[in-house]
């Protein structure tokens, strides 16, 4: 008998035993074999046929499978809302290891592929992975209508590393559970998910709970959705990444105390999400010590009141080379000012400016080098009252922003143009300002012209001696939105602003207009019209019209506000992402 | 003396190809040959390729010459199990726009020159062509024999069932 015949008749019999699906597991069994796998896996590479795709190495074919099980690999979200969504579905996975024996060989031969068990699975397939998975960290995915984790433990010990818990509505206490699991020292990463907020009784303090009946636990990760009746109390110590979102619903004035003390419990976050905290009364938020966090790279803080994101900010200490971000902020709408922005260690550094102020929202986004503040906020602007909470809001911006260190400048200020001659003045280190004056706004409520004239009372403002003195560059986008609207450029203002800087010596070396910013149509008769207004700068050089076409771009997405680390255990949906204006 | 800034490969067939050292040095192989030569007007012989092969992997490399070095490949090795997979641009779907010989081919050819971005590529295409089809129709596709057998064919319909068993 040849040699290669006794490898067919191997590759045979251990193809056999993989495939006992309903044997039980036996790790000894796999553990022997995998070294043999090996060197039948070449010697079958060398003689599998005609087609092409059996000529590439296994090496090669692996690569293959983890790009076509990329959604399967994915990290999954930790605000998971029906059992469809918290299953791990292995059909892609199955249907690799169901064309030949070849490629059912090498899938079977890399246990990373094997490392997720699901509670709700058949029992048999979850005996199957974990026998494929050898020695690899396992992922344990855990839905409360599945069958209970004993049923699939099969002395997964030390290798578990990720948790992830589904509380599904028709659930019992999930206390005990949480309690009385006991988990191993392996374990990296959890998470808590209740797919539909379980509302808290109006007389209830949020619960301090004891994750797994530890007081200290070794996970890297923790995420908890819809939580809002109980917060861990355990100690973290080698937590980085911590996401709680409390679910839209009523919470309890203790959340936020009881925030904290999870942070404080959790000294090494680099990452923290923190989204729905319960809106109180600033009258009833008691204010906590100082929470250290020195190791923070980003804090996303979502969907909560501008006066509880004030007060968790203030309890935490945070270094300087950070980023903050605060998305979906709202504001009291009974109080008749907003609260100033409290000063932060990550503006210090405040180079660049962005101030957009939309019908709907505030944007402002504050960067240094490697630090920042973004900050949005929803507002009703064709109200008289959020424009003035806003309008005074913005004029108080020196007092926690370093104003003068700015310089680079953007905004787009709707048609805010009143804020102008009291904003700019501050900001005497600015050397490049770019303007965006949109109307699709405006034209439903005020004149056409209500953006454009920030364009006017920016000029004005400029003509002024003293008013931004190391100015460069100024570019202004005007933007028409569809319709194939003449501007009006101002360029006598323009003019006048030219001169008068000329003349005390603080000439502006490049002035760019772009009329018709954004627009996609190229119309040459309004451009013409528009090329005819620029008579009063046309002896000007250093003043330039820029043809129809996209925005100069001046809020681009920026890099700063992309890690890559922050979705390490999960991925983030969309509703916590960056979202830019057009 | 010839050009310092480029170089000769022969590919297995013979045929020589002249191409710039910057794009030759995509490929990790051919960049520490030449690292360890020296100065020379030497060809480097590429005995595990052929010249259609070569044509076209000088021709992915002539193009992605001004990418940044892609550190970012499939991952599932690490702590979070993630995947990241290749970008892969209308360009190189349309490089990949071949017959399957020359496809594999290319991405075998990759590998062995250490090209990572074109494996990285090449693997993802062929993902692609993968992705939501049935073991037949991937069968279909590449031209597949089904060699289990009978009774092997009747424990993968047990792995069905508790796949969709759910």
């Amino acid at each position: 008998m040849s040699l290669k015949t006794i490898e067919r008749i191997l590759a045979s019999l251990l193809w056999k035993q993989n495939l006992a699906i309903y044997s039980p597991p036996d790790s000894t069994r796999e553990l022997v074999v995998a070294p043999r796998k090996t060197v039948l896996l070449t010697s079958l590479a060398e003689d599998k046929g005609p087609c092409a795709i059996h000529r590439i190495p296994p090496e090669l074919l692996i690569v293959i499978f983890k790009d076509v099980l990329s959604d399967y690999f994915r990290g999954p979200t930790f605000r998971i809302s029906s059992r469809d969504d918290a299953r791990v579905d292995p059909s892609s996975l199955i249907s690799i290891t169901q064309v030949c024996r070849w490629w059912r060989d090498v899938a079977i031969s890399w246990p990373l592929l094997w490392s997720r068990l699901d509670n709700n699975a058949h029992i048999a397939q979850s005996a199957t992975f974990f026998l494929r998975s050898q020695d690899s960290p396992l992922s344990v995915y855990f839905t409360t209508t599945g069958r209970p984790l004993k049923d699939i433990d099969f002395n997964i010990g030390c290798r578990l590393r990720r948790l992830d818990i589904t509380v599904l509505p028709e659930a019992s206490d999930i206390f005990p559970f949480i309690r009385s699991l006991a988990v191993p020292d392996s374990l990296q990463c959890c998470t808590v998910n209740y797919s539909r907020f379980i509302q808290i009784p109006p007389d209830a303090d949020v619960e301090r709970v004891s994750l797994f009946g530890a007081s200290v636990l070794p996970l890297k990760a923790l995420a908890m959705h819809n939580v809002a009746n109980w917060i861990p109390a355990n100690s973290f110590p080698h937590l980085t990444h911590l996401y709680l979102d409390f679910g839209v619903g009523r919470g309890d004035a203790t959340q936020l105390v009881r925030l904290v003390d999870l942070l404080r419990n959790a000294p090494k976050v680099e990452y923290l999400l923190v989204s729905n905290i319960s809106w109180m009364h600033p009258q009833s938020s008691p204010r906590p010590p100082l929470v250290p966090l020195r190791h923070l790279c980003f804090f996303l803080l979502a969907h909560t009141s501008i006066e509880v994101a004030y007060t968790l900010l203030s309890a935490i200490a945070m270094p300087r080379h950070a980023y903050v971000r605060l998305d979906g902020m709202y504001a009291d709408p009974r109080r008749p000012n907003l609260p100033s922005l409290p000063v932060l260690p990550v503006v210090e550094e405040t180079n660049r400016l962005e101030i957009v102020t939309e019908a709907s929202e505030l944007r402002l986004v504050a960067e240094g080098p490697s630090s920042g503040l973004w900050m949005q906020m929803d507002f009703d602007l064709r109200e008289t009252g959020d424009r003035h909470r806003l309008d005074t809001w913005l004029l108080s911006l020196h007092t926690a922003l370093p104003v003068r260190n700015v310089a680079t400048l953007l905004l787009s200020l709707g048609d805010h143009a009143n804020l102008v001659p009291s904003l700019l003045p501050r900001f005497t280190g600015v050397t490049e300002i770019c303007l965006v004056t949109h109307i699709q706004y405006e034209r439903k409520t005020g004149p056409t012209d209500a953006s454009w004239s920030v364009a006017r009372a920016l000029y004005s403002a400029l003509a002024i001696p003293n008013v931004c003195p190391r100015l460069r560059s100024l570019c202004v986008d005007i933007a028409v939105g569809v319709n194939p609207l003449i501007p009006n450029i101002y360029a006598s203002f323009l003019a006048d602003m030219m001169i008068s800087r000329s003349e005390n010596g603080l000439s502006v070396p490049l002035v760019g207009i772009q009329a018709f910013a954004g627009s996609r149509w190229s119309g040459v008769r309004p451009f013409d019209e528009v090329e005819d207004q620029m008579t009063p700068v046309e002896h000007f050089n250093e003043v330039q019209l820029l043809p129809p076409g996209p925005y100069l771009e001046p809020f681009l997405e920026r890099l700063c506000w992309v890690f890559d680390e922050f979705e390490k255990y999960w991925e983030v949906e969309d509703v916590y992402k960056p979202m830019y204006a057009d | 003396m010839g050009d310092s800034n480029r170089l000769t490969l022969v590919a297995s067939d013979g045929g020589k190809f002249v191409v710039d050292k910057e794009v030759v040095q995509m490929s990790v192989l051919l960049k520490n040959m030449i690292e360890d030569l020296g100065e020379t007007d030497e060809s480097i012989p590429i005995p595990n390729v052929t010249s259609p092969v070569l044509t076209k992997v000088i021709e992915f490399c002539e193009n992605h010459r001004t990418d940044a070095a892609r550190t970012d490949g499939p991952n599932v090795d690490g702590d979070d199990a993630r995947m990241r997979t290749a970008v892969v641009s209308d360009w190189d779907r349309q490089f990949f726009d071949v017959d399957q010989d020359l496809m594999f081919e290319i991405i075998v050819a990759a590998n062995y020159l250490d090209i990572k971005s074109l494996v990285d590529v090449g693997c993802k295409v062929v993902a692609d062509m993968i992705k939501g089809k049935s073991p037949q129709e991937i069968r279909d596709l590449f031209d597949i024999v089904n060699d289990f057998s009978p009774e092997e064919e009747a424990a993968l319909r047990k792995e069905n069932e508790w796949a969709n068993d759910r």
